[in-house]
């Protein structure tokens, strides 16, 4: 086992762009974070093209840009803004939007109501949530391509030699994915350490539970890499099914935008993601909650994490040991 | 001539054989603007849906994915013994490497407009009210595919291996989508992330679709589809000059 672990130091040492890659990927899925959780949150964009001598509106929960002409509609359609308000000189606002009824009777009774306006409760998510979030996605890729350690051997026959080298096989699934673990876990914590202490920036967790939380998420990332490798043969194919499944899969769970309106179907597929279950214990953690309100959850992660390990071994073996 | 049409004979058959490829580049598409679009139709009201927003956008980023088809079809491992015949025999070698950028380009734009297809029969996506804009759109997608499947190969070219080359292509044209706002709307959230977003090719692209379909705007599309067809062929010349044969040996 320790021997398989030093030749995958070896190995990696021979793929100086995957470190580097994977060093800039993690520290810039930090950064878009950041960046965006900094954002203010607003009820919607709007465009206002006023007539000369119209009210202008104001609001607090509305982000609203002033033009002076109308924005064309494809302005509409790829979202750079919710809605284009019209004005003339006489006080008449016109609305035009491609969003829902209810966002346009919404949008209608801020206009109306100006002045005072109610706090508008938005789905503010935590800094640490953000975080997380952004980097769930970046870390389940990273470990499906990590993965290559194990997938090479699998395509290059190494490992019908390991299987009849007396090394117990267990011992070397294992050294992967402590290997694969690290080399996503250390360089997250580390780009993680340095935010933490350049002034300005509040991570909203301190360092030792983002810690805990990304071993979390780690682990998932490595067992559903192994899962899929002892499935699919090749590299390349494990690869591609791989960062295409995290891709959907990540965004699905809510990583990056938390989808509105649920659908009863959707949200019972939603549901089953580790990754769903992995956010809410991010929530749970960082409203400073009762931790045994999210059990359910962590022992799903843990269970699901086990199970992926267990049957990449049990299949594997039953692959290479027993059929040689 | 007679060799680079065999031996692109021989990579199309490798391409559209390929089941895994052929649902990475039609199901995985298929599935990502259903799903996305469907969670967000409720969001939407009646004319426009969400499908006609996801349907163009998700696209683009399928299409940027191309770039990986090609560098599997370069340097994957199953093909790389083939190809070394290729090398070893009296033929031109940039004939290799060429054949693998048409080739991609053609698989890529067969299955994304097989995907289009089916969006606009099942849901009705929008594409255009004229018989030119849909043309233009046609136009633009395959020269952003041409582009996508020249620099796999020129990647494959740089780094001489395909390993390297997928992981570098599939977080960055991530990471791209994400910031053009293919996913979810970016332009809003203030003008910070606005400028930020400038820097996505991906965005621009998509920009100039849109404009096209619902502007009948054509400014942004002839200088975005120009510069695709000359970078694409800027970076297959670059392979040319780059790729020897024995970086088949690493």
């Amino acid at each position: 086992m320790i021997s398989v672990f030093i030749n995958d130091i070896y190995r990696m040492k021979q793929e100086k762009a995957r470190i580097i890659l994977t060093f800039v990927m993690i520290g810039a899925a930090i950064a878009a974070a950041v960046f965006f959780a900094s954002r203010p949150y607003s009820a919607g964009n709007i465009a206002l093209a006023a007539e000369d001598g119209a009210n202008t509106i104001s609001s607090e929960i509305l982000n609203i840009t002033v033009l002076d002409e109308e924005p064309p509609f494809s302005e509409l359609v790829r979202n750079r803004y919710d809605a284009v308000i019209t004005a003339d000189r006489d006080g008449h606002y016109e609305i035009t939007t491609i969003k829902s009824e209810s966002f346009k009777q919404e949008l209608e009774q801020i206009l109306t109501q100006s002045g005072e306006q109610e706090d508008y409760s938005g789905s503010g998510r935590g800094m640490a949530a953000t975080i997380l979030g952004y980097m769930t996605m970046f870390i389940m890729m990273l470990g499906v391509s990590m993965m290559f350690l194990f997938s090479d051997d699998k395509e290059k026959k190494q490992i019908e030699r390991v299987a009849a080298a007396p090394i117990s096989f267990s011992g070397y699934l294992a050294a992967h994915g402590i290997f694969i673990f690290g080399t996503i876990y250390l360089p997250s914590l580390i780009w993680l350490s340095i935010a933490a202490v350049i002034p300005g920036i509040d991570l909203g967790l301190p360092l030792w539970q983002y810690g805990l939380l990304l071993a979390l998420i780690c682990g998932v990332s490595v067992a559903f890499s192994l899962f899929l490798n002892s499935l699919i043969h090749g590299t390349d194919s494990a690869n591609m099914t791989g960062s295409a499944l995290t891709v959907l899969t990540s965004i699905l769970a809510g990583g990056f935008y938390a989808f509105e309106e649920g659908n009863k179907i959707l949200e019972t597929v939603i549901r089953i993601l580790p990754q769903k279950a992995f956010f809410t214990v991010v929530e749970t953690v960082e409203a400073n909650q009762h931790l045994g309100e999210c059990l359910p959850s962590l022992l799903f992660i843990i269970i699901a994490i086990i199970g992926m390990v267990g049957f990449a071994a049990v299949k594997t073996r039953r692959d290479y040991v027993y059929s040689i | 001539m007679y060799t680079l049409k065999q031996i692109l004979k021989m990579d199309l058959i490798n391409l559209f054989t390929n089941p895994m490829w052929l649902f990475y580049n039609i199901g995985f598409a298929l599935l990502l603007v259903l799903i996305l679009g469907f969670l967000s139709s409720g969001g939407y009201g009646g004319d426009i849906t969400a499908y006609d927003y996801y349907a163009v956008a998700l696209m683009i980023y399928a299409i940027a994915n191309t770039a990986t088809i090609s560098a599997n079809s370069f340097m994957e491992e199953r093909i790389k013994n083939g190809n070394m015949r290729v090398i070893y025999s009296p033929v031109p070698s940039w004939q290799l490497h060429f054949s693998k950028v048409i080739a991609s380009f053609v698989f890529g734009v067969v299955c994304h407009t097989a995907v289009g297809l089916i969006l606009h029969l099942l849901i009705g996506v929008h594409y255009g009210s004229r018989v030119i804009a849909v043309a233009a759109i046609l136009l633009l997608m395959a020269a952003a595919e041409l582009f996508a499947a020249a620099l796999g190969v020129f990647l494959c070219c740089v780094f001489k291996s395909e390993g390297v080359t997928n992981q570098i292509l599939s977080l960055v044209i991530t990471i791209l989508a994400l910031l053009g706002g293919l996913f979810f709307p970016v332009d809003g959230m203030g003008t910070a992330v606005a400028s930020v977003s400038n820097i996505s090719p991906l965005k621009w692209l998509t920009l100039a679709a849109f404009q096209v379909i619902y502007d009948d705007n054509f400014t942004l599309l002839v200088p975005v589809g120009i510069g695709l067809v000359v970078l694409s062929f800027l970076a297959a010349a670059a392979s040319a000059k780059i790729f020897k044969g024995e970086d088949y040996l690493l």
